[in-house]
């Protein structure tokens, strides 16, 4: 019952509706059956004397009173349910995407957005056809085979028992295949796999194809793994060739029993005409509930599969939360300090920091430089709180980290990553992203500020237009301009940029960054730069290395060191040099 | 389209079910498989017979023997049946003299061709026996019945009153046992009937299955051959086609995209052949049946029609906004998913949980317009199906009383009607299957309507053995698309032999040089001559297969290391593989993997080290022993252990072939005759090692920064 933990409240919200739609359910087979018992009689009446067309009308009109009376029966038993369904599936996408929202990058480190994505769509299909019909198939076929063998029962006992022999066997058919079916389709599905990585590979590799001339070689092979999946294809196909037609048969041999014995009954007046042909349709009605019995299982089996992988996300406890905080705190000045942190990602992993202490006062400009892998990000990632630091080893303003709401520290403290996301929204959109009460004025001057102005205007529609796959392609650099405008608008009392600007040249860097400097005047910022050009006026400098702070001072100081911040600063005053 | 050549055509779902240029291109793929189709289209016509034989065979059951359906007639000579049966040329009369008597026995449905008073004469006669058994005349019968009422007609068989059996088995005077005696020949007849009608329904089992199963094939092999084409035509494309389109897109077309074609031919198209057919032979079964009872049946037809366009257009157009809100759900979700640090960074948590709700909002509220669309026109086309029973009934019923059809016409009325509305159901998934398979085509063939690359196949190589290796660039510019020249006026010569380093900060053209000379993507001006010939009037293949590539970045495909080595070449022996695997000193390390040589690569070669791979493909060079030999030096670090090795099989395979190396390591560089240095498409410096170093140029910068 766990794995409908999430669903049964639903249906407990809209109980009356599913118990309606059950009832509706029940008298729309009713009134099913009792069209062809009309049917039957007219028929048994054809031979009576002083049987007028006037009864055979009423008849005739008595069933389509009926079927149109069940006609909106259906309409509101398909409202009832899926549009039940519907609502749930609404919710549940919804609390799906809201718990997203709260995980953490532990979390997304390890799965897949493919994955994440088929939950909200696919899974969450599969979970609203249970509930759409899944519960409605089962009451629906239970009424109508013990209704239509009651009826079957009430002509001839018989003769019901005769036609209904071959029918275990279409259940079983149904599940043999079905069975069948879904091992074959595996098999289908792994060819196809097999020929699309192959596929993949050869596009992947078409250099080296071409190189040494492999076209053909490479048609070959894919053509085998072709020529595999048509095998697997052809095997499924000769399953479903049988399957179909035996059903048939099987419903055609009840058919033909009824035929035989049926035929017998009526020439010995054990039945009148009109039960005999009332018969056939009574086995039509019970052929349905053969059918859907394999149905349901396989929509049970899936649904509840579906529900399982969604509980397992719904499962996942957020981690970044606030617990334990002081909720007075609304506002930050700006000092941050680390005391001793010590760092891993996780049991198993090696240390990333041993012993980290730093201090930056509010309103200063802290620097931190090191070669790729050594930590920076992390610092930053640990001090945003995008993972959890331990506790007691980093103050904000004197208080502990976890002592500070999430709220107040979001809206004091703005980072710019390394990997800049832009949505597929308009410019203007993605720079109010913090400060969506922002006038056009304030993000144009921030643009300006950030040196993204020109090329902004340049475009279509300007600040209107839209980003990503369906817009325009920005320029790595353009990127990155962007989310420091998006970062300067907010104006926060912390900004951490990290390596922020990699994309644009020294030159543009450089001037982005002294202007920033002087915008950020008595607010505290970190800058993460590979470039240590653009950083040397930094109030402070750290070098990490190896998890520990190895150097640490302003640049001066740290040049006269001679240590790994002079070999750095060296060798790209070098690489300068040819660039230009 | 506006933009210029974005790639191929984007995925998206188009509105047709049907094109004539791209299905005749589709059909050429069946031709093969002519004789397949032509087999399954005769199948196809036997189903739709036994479709209608079953009915068929039921209605004559019920009509010639369940029912008693015949009449007898009595007349005392010869000459008054006769004239009788004269009277009355539509009707066939059965004639039998007994005795005395003459008997004329016809059946009932043709009662309406004897006007209504004559019947009325005969009857108040007592010469007209209405709904007869007719049993066999033995002893047995005879005794069964009494003498009053039953009538000898011939020595073989005797009349009897349906109706008098059954009375007689009201009042007890005979037993079920009894009648299952007297109508012993109707019995056996119904079996003849059950049999008839058990061999039908298996013929169509067999039918079925074989259709089925050889139009498949017939598809199958199709599709085989399509996937074919297309692959090898992606193969061909230009490289510069492969750096504007996504991997993902070009799998795509070779997968699913011909995979929704192989839906179409499979499944989508040939049902709804079959099932026209099976609703033609239906409404040409029921008109000859009885045409006016068939046009009373189809009445509510037009009523049924109009719906069912009225939904599948309305349909069509809701699915396509319903997709679209799903794309939108899914495109948000994607994006949020990947966006997760920045909205919580930012602290938009609220507004993103708001922005979804309205996204997840319109796909509701267009999935419930779609799902009120169906809860209403499903059960109401379905209703008219009972309707038309209801009318059936009705008037159908009506011509029974009248004597005008038999009850077994009505009961096959009943069934085709069945079976006719079943196809209308069907429809509106084919129309799915149809839409996706011409979007899919219209992908498939706007690939294959592109051009693929120039080998130059009518220029074969003048020296049918290898080339001597000797490389000339003659002010050479090179640019990829608008962004600016990559290489400039670039001249240089390379004697057959002769070891040449290229050496540049990245961007400075050295990956581009080693790609043109290979014909990967055209220049635009200079020449580039290989042994004094223009690259251009050589033969591509020719010319590739005598220059071997190691690239920075190794890739190996997934099979085995052997794999890897001969490539495709099946001549190279095992033991020459080994002999070149023992030249690059990469046979040790084979020999150490538990498969030896037969080891399997995994994807891409993930599972051996950067080192490991270059050697593996430094045998691939050997093994093919091209003239000119290039190798893109990887940048990452690799163990001490393994670049010994390295650099000792470099030494080896650069001896005697000409060379052209992308270098970054010192020791590299060393081993060569002569350094260009390249600098922003052009070149600097030129000399060997010692000279350059002296000059204290661009080289020896870039020697500082990467080499010490």
């Amino acid at each position: 019952m766990k794995t409908f933990e999430k669903v049964i409240p639903f249906i407990k919200k809209n109980l009356y509706k599913l118990i309606i739609g059950v009832i509706l359910i029940m008298v729309i087979d009713a009134g099913q059956l009792y069209t062809i018992k009309i049917m039957q009689k007219a028929i048994d009446n054809l031979n009576q004397t002083g049987f007028t067309h006037q009864m055979l009308l009423n008849a005739a009109l008595l069933i389509i009173g009926i079927t149109i009376f069940i006609t909106i029966l259906r309409y509101f038993w398909r409202l009832a349910f899926v549009g039940t369904a519907w609502s749930m599936d609404r919710d549940l996408r919804q609390m799906y995407y809201n718990h997203l929202m709260k995980l953490s990058a532990n979390f997304y480190n390890k799965a897949k957005t493919g994955d994440l994505m088929a939950y909200a769509t696919n899974d969450m299909n599969a979970v609203r056809m249970l509930l759409a019909f899944g519960f409605v198939i089962g009451a629906d076929i239970i009424v109508i085979a013990i209704a239509s063998l009651f009826f079957m029962v009430d002509i001839s006992l018989k003769l019901t028992l005769l036609a209904i022999l071959p029918m275990p066997f279409l259940s079983f058919i149904i599940m043999y295949f079905g069975k069948k079916i879904h091992t074959r389709f595996r098999q289908v599905q792994k060819t196809f796999a097999t020929m699309s990585g192959i596929v993949q590979e050869s596009i992947s590799g078409i250099r080296v194809v071409k190189a040494f001339v492999q076209e053909e070689a490479e048609l070959e092979k894919m053509s085998k793994s072709a020529k595999d999946y048509v095998d697997e294809n052809i095997g499924l196909v000769k399953i479903f060739a049988l399957f179909h037609p035996a059903m048939f048969l099987l419903i055609n041999i009840c058919m033909g029993i009824v035929l035989i014995f049926g035929g017998q009954s009526a020439i010995l007046h054990d039945i009148t005409m009109g039960e005999f042909v009332a018969f056939f349709q009574y086995l039509g009605m019970l052929v349905w509930p053969m059918i859907a019995i394999g149905w349901i299982v396989n929509m049970f089996q899936r649904g509840t599969a579906s529900l399982k992988r969604l509980n397992s996300i719904f499962g996942v406890e957020p981690e970044i939360v606030d617990n334990n905080i002081d909720p007075d705190i609304t506002e930050l000045a700006g000092k941050i300090s680390f005391k001793n942190l010590k760092f891993k990602y996780n049991e198993e992993s090696p240390d990333i920091f041993k012993d980290i202490s730093f201090e930056i006062d509010a309103g200063k400009t802290l620097a931190i430089v090191g070669r790729t892998g050594c930590g920076k990000t992390t610092v930053i990632d640990l001090l945003s709180r995008v993972y959890n630091p331990p506790p007691n080893s980093i103050y904000l303003d004197e208080h502990e980290i976890y002592k500070v709401p999430l709220n107040t520290l979001r809206s004091n403290m703005v980072m710019v990553p390394q990997e800049i996301f832009l949505f597929s929204d308009t410019v203007a959109n993605n720079i109010s992203l913090g400060k969506n009460e922002a006038t056009r004025e304030d993000i144009e001057e921030v643009t300006k500020k950030a040196q993204v102005y020109d090329s902004i205007v340049e475009f279509e529609n300007g600040f209107d237009t839209v980003i990503g796959e369906r817009g325009v392609t920005l320029s790595g650099g353009q990127k990155q301009r962007l989310a420091i405008a998006r970062a300067l608008l907010t104006d926060p009392k912390i900004l951490i940029l990290d390596d922020a600007l990699s994309a644009v040249d020294t030159k543009t860097e450089k001037s982005i960054l002294d202007d920033l400097i002087k915008m950020r005047k008595n607010k505290t910022t970190i800058i993460i730069s590979h470039r240590i050009s653009s950083i040397q006026h930094a109030d402070k400098i750290i070098v990490l290395n190896d998890g520990k702070i190895e150097e640490e001072g302003n640049h001066k100081q740290l040049l006269m060191n001679n240590g790994i911040y002079a070999d750095i600063f060296e060798k790209q005053q070098i690489e300068e040099k040819l660039s230009e | 389209m506006s933009k210029i050549d974005k790639g191929l055509v984007e995925d998206q779902i188009q509105g047709k079910i049907y094109d004539k240029v791209l299905f005749s291109r589709l059909i050429k793929y069946l031709k093969p498989y002519k004789l397949l189709v032509a087999i399954s289209f005769v199948l196809l016509l036997l189903i739709t017979g036994t479709n209608l034989l079953s009915p068929v065979i039921t209605q004559r059951a019920v009509d010639r023997v369940i029912l008693s359906n015949n009449n007898l007639i009595i007349f005392d000579n010869e000459i008054d049946a006769e004239k009788f049966s004269e009277t009355y040329p539509k009707i066939k009369f059965k004639n039998y003299n007994f005795r005395e008597n003459c008997y004329l026995i016809f059946p009932n449905k043709k009662i309406n061709f004897i006007p209504k008073h004559k019947i009325e004469e005969l009857k108040e006669a007592e010469k007209i026996l209405l709904k007869i058994a007719v049993v066999n005349n033995t002893e047995e019968n005879r005794k069964l019945l009494s003498q009053e009422d039953y009538i000898e007609i011939s020595n073989e068989e005797i009349v009897v009153l349906n109706s008098t059996i059954s009375e007689m088995k009201e009042a007890g005077r005979i037993s079920k046992e009894n009648i299952r005696l007297l109508r012993k020949k109707d019995f056996d007849k119904l079996t003849v009937y059950g049999i008839l009608f058990f061999i039908v329904i298996t013929l169509q089992l067999l039918f079925t299955y074989f259709q089925v199963y050889f139009v498949n094939i017939a598809a199958q092999k199709a599709m085989y051959d399509l996937r074919r084409d297309l692959f090898y035509k992606l193969e061909r494309m230009p490289l510069s086609f492969f750096d504007k389109n996504p991997i993902g897109r070009l799998v795509t077309r070779v997968t699913n995209d011909i995979g929704t074609l192989n839906e179409m031919l499979g499944n989508g198209l040939i049902q709804l052949i079959q099932e026209m057919f099976v609703l033609i032979g239906i409404m040409v079964a029921m008109l000859l049946y009885d045409w006016k009872l068939a046009l009373v049946s189809f009445a509510i037809l037009p009523i049924t029609i109009y719906m069912f366009t009225v939904f599948i257009n309305r349909s069509r157009k809701l699915y396509r906004v319903v997709r679209k809100k799903l794309a939108n759900i899914n495109a948000t979700l994607s994006e949020d998913i990947s966006g997760f640090k920045i909205i919580q960074l930012f602290n938009q948590y609220k507004r993103k949980v708001e922005e979804f709700k309205a996204i997840n909002g319109e796909y509701f509220e267009a999935s419930m317009k779609m799902m009120k669309l169906f809860a209403f026109f499903r059960p109401a086309i379905n209703s008219t199906r009972r309707i038309a029973v209801a009318i059936l009934l009705w008037y159908g019923g009506g011509q029974i009383i009248q004597d005008k059809i038999t009850l077994g016409v009505f009961m096959v009325f009943l069934w085709f009607l069945d079976r006719f509305f079943e196809p209308i159901h069907h429809l509106s998934e084919k129309f799915n299957i149809m839409q996706a398979a011409m979007s899919g085509s219209e992908r498939i063939f706007d690939l294959m309507d592109k051009d693929i690359e120039d080998y130059r196949l009518d220029k074969s190589l003048d020296i049918s053995n290898d080339l001597k290796g000797e490389i000339e660039f003659k002010n050479v510019w090179l640019r990829y698309n608008d962004n600016g020249d990559v290489l400039k006026d670039i001249s240089f010569k390379v004697k057959a032999g002769e070891k040449v380093a290229l050496v540049g900060h990245t961007g400075s053209g050295k990956t581009s040089i080693i790609s043109i000379l290979s014909g990967l993507y055209p220049f635009q001006k200079g020449e580039i001559l290989v042994d004094g010939k223009e690259i251009n009037e050589y033969n591509l293949k020719e010319l590739r297969r005598n220059i071997g590539i190691v690239q920075q970045d190794v890739f190996l495909f997934s099979g085995t290391i052997k794999d890897n080595i001969v490539l495709s070449d099946e001549s190279i022996s095992d033991e020459e593989m080994e002999k070149v695997a023992k030249f690059v000193n990469v046979h040790n390390f084979i020999d150490s993997q538990p498969g030896k040589y037969l080891e399997p690569v995994m994807e891409r070669g993930a599972t051996f080290s950067v080192g490991q791979r270059q050697l593996i493909a430094f045998a691939r060079v050997l093994a093919y022993d091209p003239a000119i030999f290039i190798l893109d030096e990887a940048t990452s670090n690799i163990d001490t252990e393994t670049e010994i090795l390295i650099q000792d099989a470099l030494k080896k395979l650069m001896e005697n072939r000409t060379s052209i190396i992308i270098a970054h390591r010192l020791s590299t560089i060393q081993h060569v005759d002569r350094i260009i240095v390249l600098h922003k498409g052009e070149i600097v410096e030129e000399g060997n090692h010692q000279e350059l170093l002296a000059k204290e140029g661009l080289y020896y910068d870039l020697y500082r920064l990467q080499y010490q």
